[in-house]
C-alpha cells in the first residue's frame, strides 16, 4: 500500500514542485522491500553459499557448515526453521544441486551430499574433485559455480595472497566436469568474490581490487583467456588443454594497450568505481525469473561485501568481447553481502558477514531477502554503447524536456593504472560532451550524441536532472559504463 | 677538576684518606673500576677487612690489566686475569681522528678515570709529541671513521632507552639534568670520540672489538643501536654535503623534476628531508657526488614515504616510486674506486613523510649513503688547510716500533693485515720487582713506565695484593667462592645482582631499574639475587646465560646483557660447585606420563592452580600481571630445585609475589591426584617439560572456541597444525580424537580430551594451522598407507600419495554418525572405519577396520607404524614405548617389524582380491 502512496503522491505533484518530490520520492524499499532473516541462537551463519534443494532453501558457511531453511519463502520469515544438513566442512563457498545431490565447493574440494535415509542430514559426502593446491594460505579461497549446461561445476581459486601461487592453479578457474575431472579454464585470477553464468551461460565471476587491478571488476570467464593477474602463470606448464603461456604484462601499462599486446587478456567487462561502486565485489546472480524480479530480466545483480549493497549491470558484446554498465541497485544489508542467489519464486537472497574485512551493515552475519514489489522505479534500464555515443533506456518513458536537455547529464571518463603493485587511482580523466540528444517515440530510450568517447574509460555519467513522465527523478541517477571497445572502431 | 663527585663520591674518598692517611684527596681521577670502587665503599666504616681489601687488590691486578707485563709465575697465579683492552685492528675506520691525537698525548684529562695508563707521560715534551704523533699515523693508517648525520626523533627514544636499559647500572645518566654518580665507569666525550655510524656498530656488538666483555653486548637492534648513538650525537651538527632542490604540487608518482621549476634550492646535510616547507605535497631532488673507496660491489637501499628513485652516475639504482607507507627496495651495483654522482629523487603526496640512503659493501658497513658524498666533485679543503690530515707512511712505521716498545702491544691486539704487532717492552715478573713505589705505583710519571693516577687506597690495595701473591698465600683464592666474588666484580655484576650479601642496585641508580609492570613491584624491575643461582638453573640454560644473555624476563627493562663465554664462561663451573644440591623427593609417576601431562595442564590452568594468573604462556598474555612464561619453565629451571621451591617459594625467593601453591605442604586440589602433593607437583613438572609443545592451559584463550562432540561425532575439516590443508578433524563423545589426512591418505593424529579451539580459524581472516587443543597428542607414521613390496627388503616408497595414485572419495557415515573414509589406489578400493574403542581402562583408543577390494588378486603390505623402537609384548606392538598396536590381518602371514632407513617398521600383510582383505588395528595410546 505504502507505494502506491508514494507513486500517488508523485503523480499529484508537479514538476515544478521539486521540493514536494524530493520529500515524497520513493525508495528503493519501497520497489524491493527487504525482509531480514532471524537466526537461531547458537548457529552462526556467515553466508557463503544459496541454492534451493528439495523444497528448501540451503546456505553454506564460512565456518563450513550447511543448513536447510524451511518456510524460507513466507512472508513472516521470523518463522524460519534452521536444520543442519552439514556440520565440519571447510568453508563452503559455492552450492548448486543436482539429481537430489547438493554440491558444495570447498576450499580444499568440490563434494556432494546425500541424504539417503532423509533424516534430513547428509549421510555421505562424496569426493567429487580435488585436483587443485591448498597450501594452508587463508587467501587460498575457493568459490564454485551453479552447473553449466554441460553439468560442469567452474572454481575459481583465489591466489595464495595477492601476489603469487604457491599451489598448482591457484589463481585460476577450473572446470569440474560430471566425471570429477578438472579442466583449467581460465587462468590471471587475484581475488575472486563471486561466481555465477548470464542468462546464455557465459561465466562470469568478480575479481578484487589489488595487483593488477586498479579496482573491483565483472570479468567474462571465457575459456582459455588470461583474466589479467600473472601470479599465476607458472601453471600453464601443468596443463595441456589451454594454450601457451601468455607473454606478461607490462606494469603501469593501461588494460586496453595490454590487451592488444596480450591476445589472451580478457579486459573486465565491467570496472566498479572504487568507493563509488563499493569496495569489495562479491556474489553474482542473474535473474531469469522471467520478469517475477521486475524490469530487469537477464541483468546480473552483483553484491558488495564492503558497502552491504547489490549492484545491478548491463552487459552487450561489442567486438566479440562483454562490456557494459553497472547501476546501484538495492542498499542496506544486514552485513557485507557476500552470497547472491535467487530462488524459483523470484526472490533474491543476499547473505554474508564481515568477518576479517568490514561492512557498513553491522552484523557479523545476515541472511536478508529481497522481492519485488510490483512498482516499477524509474531507473536507467541499460546503457549501450554506440559508434557516436550512448543509447540509454529507462524503465519508464521519461519527460521530454528534461532528458532531452543536455544540462541533465554530465558525464566524465577515466580509467585506471594497470599495474602489480596495489590498485590503482582513477587516472586519464576527460570530460566529453554530449551534443545531441534524440528521445524515441516511446519516450522510453534516449541516444547520446558523444564528442569525446574515450576507448578504455570508464564512462561516469550522471543523469540528475531527467525526470520520468510522470515527474519522478530517476531512483539511481548514475551509471558507469565500462568503454572497452567503441561500437565500430 | 673535570668530574664533580656527587656525595657519596666525596663520601667515599674522605673515608678511604682518612684509613690510609696518603693524601690522595687530590686525586679526583684515578682509573674507575666499579667493582674496586664497590669493595671499597662498603667497607668505608673504617673497619677495612683484610679478606676483602685484597678481593679488590686482585681485582685492580686484572683490570688495570697489570699481568700483562708483568708475568705471575707458578700457583700464586691461579684466578688472577688479564682485562683484554679494545682491538685496535680497524681503530681508524671507529675513532674520529683529532680525539685519537688528544687521547694519545694526554688519556687522563681526555677521558677522565680512563683505565688506560699515560705510557708516554714521563717523556720529553718533544719525544711525548714524536711518539704520539706516530702512533696517530699509525692508527690513521688503518681507516678513516664516517660521519653522518642522527636523527632529532630518534633522540627522545634514544634517551629513555639508555637509561632504563641498563647503562646506567654502570655509567653515568646523561642530561642536562643528571647527576653523575660516583663509580661509574666514564665514558668520557662520546661523541668527539666516535661517529654516529661508527658508534652505532659499537653499540651493536661491542665484544667484537672489546673482546673483554666489560662492556658487556646488550643485543640491541638496529634501531635501539641507532636511537641510543642518536641521543649522544643529539647536538652534533656535520657540514653539508649535497645539493638539493625543493619542489611543490601533487603527484601521484615521481614527476618529471627536469621540466619543473623548483620553489627552493640550496645545500643540505645528507639526504634531508628537513629542507622541506610543508609536509604534504612536496617534492626533492638531491645531487652530489660519492668518492667511492675501492672498486667492488655495492649494494643500495632506498626507503620513502612516498615515492623515490635513486640514480648513480645518470643510471636508475632503485625505484621505489608510487604512494605508499615507508617502504625499503634495495638494488646493487659495481662501482670503480673514484667519483660517482649521485641523484635521488622524492615526493611525498599526503600522511607521513621519510626517506633514508643506504649503502653497504666493498668494505663499506651499512651506513647513510650521505656520508661518502660530497657537493662538488672535490674532496672540500679542510677550512683550516694548515690542520689537514696527510696520512706519512714513514710515521706509520715509525708508530710500529713505538707501539711495540712503549708496551701498547702488550695489552692492544693491532693486526694492519698481518701478525699482531708484538711487545718489545720487557717487564720484570711481578715477583721480581723490587721498588714497588717507584715505577707503575708512582705519583709522578717518568720515562718508559706507563702512568696510571692511582689513587692512594689503589696503590694500597694493589700492593697487600701483590704482596699476597709474593708470600704465595693464596691458595684459597682460586676456589669457588673466591672465584665467583672476583669475577661478579669484575664484570661489575654486582651492579644489578646479589650474591653472598655482596652487590645490588645502590640507591643513587635505583631510580633506572624500571618495568613494564609497576604491579610486581622490586621483583619486577630489580634483577634477581645469585644466590643458589647454580642449584636454580640447568646447567645448559646458565651457559647460555652467561654466553649469550636472556630476555626471560621482559617485563624488566634493564636488560641481561652478553659478557661472553671467554669472559664470564667460568662462572658456571664455579657457581655450581658451590650452590648444587640435588635433595628434593621426586616421586615414580603414578600414572602414565601422558596422563599426568594433562592433569599438569589442568592444574596449571584457571580451574587448577590458576599459575596463568600471573604467568604468560608463550604467545598468551596472563590474566593478571605477566610473569615468566611458563614455556620456558623446564629449559631455566633444574626439576630438583623446582620440586623445593613449589614447597616454599619464600624460602628461595624472599619477598616473592608467588604464593606457595602446596601451602604448608598440604593440597588445595584435593580431588586431583587424591590430593597427593607430590604427585601433583610432578603432573605440573612433566606437563612444563612439554615446553612450547604443551597445550594452552584453560582460562588463556578468553576468545577461544572450543569445539567439542556432543552425542555424535563433531568433524571439523580445515588447517590443523602437523596434517596437510587436506586436514579432516573429528572429535567422538568418547573423549578421543583424530585428524585424517584427506592428501595424504593416512590417520595422522589422535589425541584425547579437548578436541580443538576453533577461534583461530573462526576469528577475524583466521590465518595459520590450529594445533588440537586436547592432551596425549600422537602423531602416527605419515606417507603411503599401503605398498606392494618385492621382497621385505625393499624401501617404502617415499612419494606423496597423490603421486602414487591415490585418491580421496570422501566419507560416509555410519548408524552412529562416525565418518568411514573411503579412497582408493590403482583398482584397490579401501574403505577406513576408525572407531572409539570401549572406554574405561586409563588409556585411550581406537579400533580400526580397513576393508580393501579388488578386481585383481594382490598382497599388499600396510605400514601401520614406524619409529625407533617397535617391541612385541603379550601379542602388542609397542611403537616408542607410547602407542600400543594390536594387529589382526585377513593374511595368511603375519605382522613383520623391519628396519627401513634407520627406523623400525610395522608392516602388516593383506591379500586383496574380489573377497575383501581386512585389517583389524587396536590403537591405544
Amino acid at each position: 500500500m505504502r507505494i502506491a502512496y508514494a507513486l500517488a503522491a508523485a503523480l499529484v505533484c508537479t514538476v515544478s514542485l521539486n521540493a514536494a518530490v524530493a520529500q515524497d520520492a520513493p525508495t528503493e524499499n519501497d520497489y524491493y522491500p527487504m525482509a531480514s532473516f532471524e537466526i537461531p541462537d547458537g548457529i552462526n551463519l556467515e553466508v557463503g553459499g544459496i541454492e534451493w534443494f528439495n523444497n528448501r532453501l540451503a546456505v553454506s558457511t564460512r565456518r563450513g557448515d550447511i543448513y536447510l531453511i524451511e518456510n524460507a519463502l513466507a512472508d513472516d520469515v521470523t518463522a524460519a526453521k534452521f536444520s543442519p544438513f552439514a556440520i565440519g566442512l571447510h568453508e563452503v563457498l559455492g552450492l548448486a544441486q543436482m539429481d537430489g545431490w547438493l554440491y558444495a565447493t570447498q576450499r580444499c574440494e568440490v563434494s556432494r551430499l546425500n541424504d539417503n535415509d532423509h533424516d534430513g542430514r547428509a549421510d555421505i559426502i562424496e569426493t567429487v574433485c580435488d585436483q587443485w593446491g591448498i597450501t594452508g594460505d587463508y587467501h587460498e579461497y575457493a568459490m564454485g559455480s551453479k552447473f553449466d549446461r554441460d553439468g560442469n561445476i567452474w572454481v575459481v581459486l583465489c591466489l595464495t595472497g595477492s601476489f603469487s601461487s604457491n599451489a598448482p592453479f591457484r589463481g585460476w578457474c577450473v572446470r569440474v566436469t560430471p566425471d570429477g575431472e578438472m579442466i583449467p579454464t581460465c587462468s590471471g585470477i587475484r581475488s575472486p568474490g563471486g561466481i555465477a553464468a548470464n542468462h546464455l551461460g557465459d561465466m562470469f565471476f568478480t575479481d578484487n581490487q589489488g595487483p593488477w587491478n586498479g579496482t573491483c571488476s565483472l570479468k567474462h570467464l571465457k575459456p582459455g583467456s588470461f583474466q589479467g593477474h600473472p601470479g599465476g602463470n607458472v601453471w600453464y606448464d601443468r596443463t595441456s588443454v589451454i594454450g601457451p603461456r601468455p607473454v606478461e604484462p607490462n606494469s603501469g601499462s593501461r588494460m586496453m594497450v595490454e590487451a592488444e599486446r596480450v591476445p589472451e587478456l580478457v579486459p573486465p567487462a565491467i570496472y566498479f568505481p572504487y568507493k563509488k561502486m563499493g569496495q569489495s565485489a562479491a556474489g553474482i546472480a542473474c535473474d531469469t525469473t522471467g520478469g517475477k524480479f521486475g524490469p530487469f530480466e537477464h541483468q546480473l545483480f552483483v553484491a558488495d561485501q564492503t558497502f552491504s549493497t547489490v549492484m545491478r549491470c548491463c552487459l552487450e558484446q561489442v567486438n566479440g568481447y562483454y562490456q557494459g554498465a553497472c547501476f546501484p541497485f538495492r542498499e542496506g544489508f544486514g552485513s557485507g553481502s557476500l552470497s547472491v542467489d535467487f530462488t524459483p519464486d523470484g526472490s533474491l537472497f543476499v547473505g554474508g558477514t564481515n568477518r576479517g574485512w568490514g561492512s557498513r551493515g553491522n552484523k557479523p552475519f545476515a541472511l536478508d531477502r529481497l522481492r519485488w514489489s510490483g512498482g516499477v522505479p524509474f531507473e536507467i534500464h541499460e546503457m549501450r554503447a554506440k559508434p557516436d555515443g550512448f543509447e540509454l533506456t529507462f524503465t519508464e518513458p521519461v519527460d521530454a524536456k528534461t532528458a532531452g536537455n543536455p544540462e541533465s547529464y554530465s558525464l566524465s571518463t577515466y580509467t585506471y593504472i594497470y599495474q602489480a603493485s596495489y590498485g590503482s587511482p582513477e587516472v586519464d580523466h576527460t570530460t566529453p560532451t554530449i551534443d545531441r540528444l534524440d528521445i524515441s517515440s516511446d519516450g522510453k530510450s534516449v541516444r547520446l550524441f558523444v564528442t569525446g568517447l574515450q576507448k578504455g574509460h570508464v564512462h561516469e555519467l550522471h543523469a540528475d536532472g531527467v525526470r520520468s513522465e510522470k515527474g519522478l527523478p530517476l531512483l539511481h541517477k548514475e551509471a558507469y559504463y565500462t568503454l572497452n571497445f567503441i561500437p565500430g572502431e | 677538576m673535570r668530574r664533580a663527585f656527587g656525595p657519596v663520591g666525596r663520601a667515599l674518598i674522605l673515608t678511604v684518606a682518612a684509613v690510609f692517611c696518603d693524601g690522595s684527596l687530590a686525586v679526583a681521577a684515578h682509573p674507575v673500576v666499579p667493582g674496586v670502587e664497590r669493595l671499597l665503599a662498603e667497607h668505608s666504616d673504617g673497619a677495612a677487612k683484610p679478606d676483602q681489601m685484597l678481593t679488590a687488590g686482585r681485582v685492580l691486578l686484572s683490570e688495570l690489566n697489570c699481568l700483562s707485563c708483568h708475568k705471575v709465575e707458578g700457583r700464586a697465579g691461579q684466578g688472577l686475569n688479564t682485562k683484554p683492552a679494545p682491538v685496535l685492528d680497524a681503530v681508524g675506520g671507529r675513532v674520529q681522528r683529532e680525539w685519537l691525537a688528544k687521547y694519545l698525548m694526554s688519556p687522563h684529562e681526555v677521558k677522565p678515570g680512563t683505565t688506560m695508563p699515560d705510557v708516554l707521560g714521563g717523556l720529553s715534551d718533544a719525544q711525548r709529541k714524536a711518539d704520539a704523533e706516530a702512533l696517530l699515523h699509525l692508527l690513521a693508517s688503518t681507516g678513516q671513521a664516517v660521519e653522518a648525520m642522527g636523527d632529532t626523533s630518534a633522540v627522545q627514544r634514544g634517551e629513555k632507552l639508555f637509561h632504563e636499559i641498563g647503562c646506567v647500572a654502570c655509567h653515568d645518566p646523561q642530561g642536562a639534568d643528571a647527576k653523575p654518580i660516583a663509580d661509574s665507569v666514564p665514558l668520557g666525550a662520546i661523541e668527539k670520540k666516535y661517529t654516529l655510524p661508527t658508534l652505532i656498530a659499537f653499540l651493536k656488538n661491542p665484544l667484537v672489538v672489546r673482546h673483554g666483555g666489560r662492556m658487556p653486548n646488550l643485543r640491541l637492534n638496529d634501531q635501539q643501536a641507532r636511537d641510543i648513538a642518536c641521543f649522544f650525537f643529539r647536538d652534533v651538527k656535520i657540514a653539508t654535503n649535497l645539493s638539493y632542490a625543493y619542489y611543490e604540487g601533487s603527484w601521484d608518482t615521481l614527476p618529471d623534476f627536469q621540466t619543473l621549476k623548483p620553489v627552493t634550492a640550496g645545500l643540505s646535510s645528507g639526504f634531508d628531508i628537513g629542507v622541506r616547507k610543508r609536509n604534504d605535497g612536496f617534492g626533492l631532488v638531491f645531487s652530489g657526488f660519492l668518492h667511492i673507496p675501492s672498486d667492488g660491489d655495492f649494494r643500495l637501499f632506498l626507503g620513502s614515504d612516498d615515492g623515490s628513485r635513486l640514480q648513480i652516475d645518470g643510471q636508475d639504482v632503485i625505484v621505489n616510486d608510487g604512494i605508499h607507507p615507508h617502504s625499503v627496495k634495495d638494488g646493487r651495483i659495481k662501482l670503480a674506486k673514484g667519483v660517482h654522482p649521485v641523484r635521488v629523487e622524492y615526493f611525498e603526496q599526503g600522511g607521513e613523510e621519510s626517506l633514508t640512503v643506504e649503502i653497504e659493501g666493498s668494505g663499506l658497513p651499512r651506513q647513510p649513503l650521505a656520508s661518502i658524498a660530497t657537493i662538488t666533485e672535490k674532496v672540500p679543503e679542510s677550512e683550516d688547510t694548515a690542520d689537514a690530515f696527510v696520512l706519512d707512511e714513514r710515521l706509520v712505521t715509525q708508530g710500529r716500533a713505538v707501539f711495540a716498545a712503549r708496551g701498547c702491544a702488550n695489552c692492544h691486539q693491532l693486526s694492519l693485515n698481518s701478525p699482531a704487532l708484538t711487545s718489545t717492552l720487557k717487564a720484570k715478573p711481578l715477583a721480581e720487582l723490587t721498588d714497588l713505589g717507584a715505577g707503575c705505583l708512582s705519583d709522578a710519571a717518568s720515562a718508559g713506565v706507563p702512568h696510571y693516577r692511582l689513587s692512594g687506597v689503589q696503590k694500597a690495595v694493589l700492593l697487600s695484593a701483590i704482596a699476597a701473591l709474593r708470600r704465595n698465600d693464596v691458595a684459597a683464592d682460586a676456589a669457588p667462592q673466591a672465584v665467583t666474588a672476583e669475577t661478579l666484580s669484575r664484570f661489575n655484576c654486582f651492579a644489578c645482582h646479589v650474591r653472598d650479601q655482596a652487590g645490588g642496585v645502590t640507591a643513587a641508580r635505583d631510580g633506572f631499574f624500571t618495568t613494564t609492570m609497576k604491579e610486581m613491584g622490586d621483583e619486577g624491575r630489580i634483577p634477581p639475587h645469585l644466590d643458589g643461582v647454580g642449584d636454580k638453573l640447568t646447567e645448559s640454560y646458565l651457559r647460555d646465560t652467561l654466553n649469550n644473555g636472556v630476555d626471560d624476563r621482559p617485563y624488566m627493562l634493564t636488560t641481561m646483557p652478553q659478557f661472553g663465554g671467554d669472559n664470564v664462561g667460568h662462572l658456571l663451573a664455579a657457581f655450581r660447585a658451590v650452590d648444587l644440591k640435588t635433595e628434593a623427593t621426586i616421586p615414580e609417576p603414578s600414572l602414565p606420563e601422558s596422563k599426568l601431562k594433562a592433569v599438569g595442564r589442568q592444574l596449571v590452568g584457571e580451574k587448577g592452580l590458576s599459575c596463568i594468573k600471573c604467568h604468560t604462556f608463550g604467545p598468551y598474555k596472563a590474566t593478571g600481571i605477566q610473569s615468566i612464561d611458563l614455556q620456558r619453565m623446564s629449559r631455566r629451571l633444574r626439576e630438583d630445585w623446582f620440586f623445593r621451591y613449589m614447597l616454599n617459594p619464600q624460602v628461595y625467593r624472599p619477598g616473592t609475589r608467588m604464593p606457595a601453591p602446596w601451602p604448608f605442604g598440604q593440597a588445595t586440589i584435593r580431588d586431583v591426584l587424591d590430593g597427593n602433593v607430590e604427585q601433583q607437583m610432578l603432573a605440573v613438572w612433566l606437563y612444563l617439560t612439554d615446553g612450547d609443545k604443551a597445550g594452552v592451559p584453560e582460562g588463556l584463550t578468553s576468545g577461544s572456541i572450543i569445539l567439542a562432540a556432543d552425542t555424535e561425532p563433531r568433524i571439523y575439516r580445515n588447517f590443523i597444525e602437523g596434517v596437510s590443508p587436506r586436514g579432516i578433524a573429528v572429535a567422538y563423545p568418547e573423549n578421543v580424537n583424530l585428524c585424517f589426512d584427506a592428501e595424504e591418505l593416512d590417520l595422522a593424529l589422535i589425541w584425547e580430551n579437548g578436541f580443538i579451539d576453533a577461534a583461530k580459524h573462526w576469528v577475524g581472516r583466521g590465518p595459520g594451522f590450529q594445533r588440537p587443543y586436547g592432551d596425549n597428542l600422537l602423531s602416527l607414521v605419515r606417507g603411503a598407507p599401503f605398498a606392494e613390496l618385492d621382497s621385505l627388503e625393499a624401501g617404502w616408497p617415499t612419494e606423496h600419495a597423490r603421486e602414487l595414485g591415490y585418491r580421496f572419495h570422501g566419507y560416509r557415515f555410519n548408524e552412529k554418525r562416525q565418518p568411514v573414509f573411503l579412497y582408493s589406489f590403482d583398482d584397490v578400493t579401501i574403505s577406513d572405519a576408525i572407531i572409539p574403542a570401549s572406554h574405561g581402562d586409563a588409556t585411550a583408543a581406537f579400533n580400526r577396520t580397513l576393508t580393501l577390494g579388488s578386481r585383481s588378486g594382490r598382497r599388499l603390505w600396510f605400514r601401520a607404524a614406524a619409529g625407533s623402537k617397535i617391541e612385541l609384548a603379550d601379542g602388542v606392538f609397542v611403537v616408542d614405548d607410547h602407542l600400543r598396536l594390536k594387529v589382526d590381518a585377513t593374511a595368511a602371514s603375519e605382522p613383520v617389524v623391519r628396519q627401513n632407513g634407520g627406523r623400525f617398521e610395522l608392516l602388516v600383510p593383506v591379500d586383496v582380491s574380489p573377497v575383501a582383505g581386512e585389517i583389524h588395528l587396536r590403537y591405544q595410546w
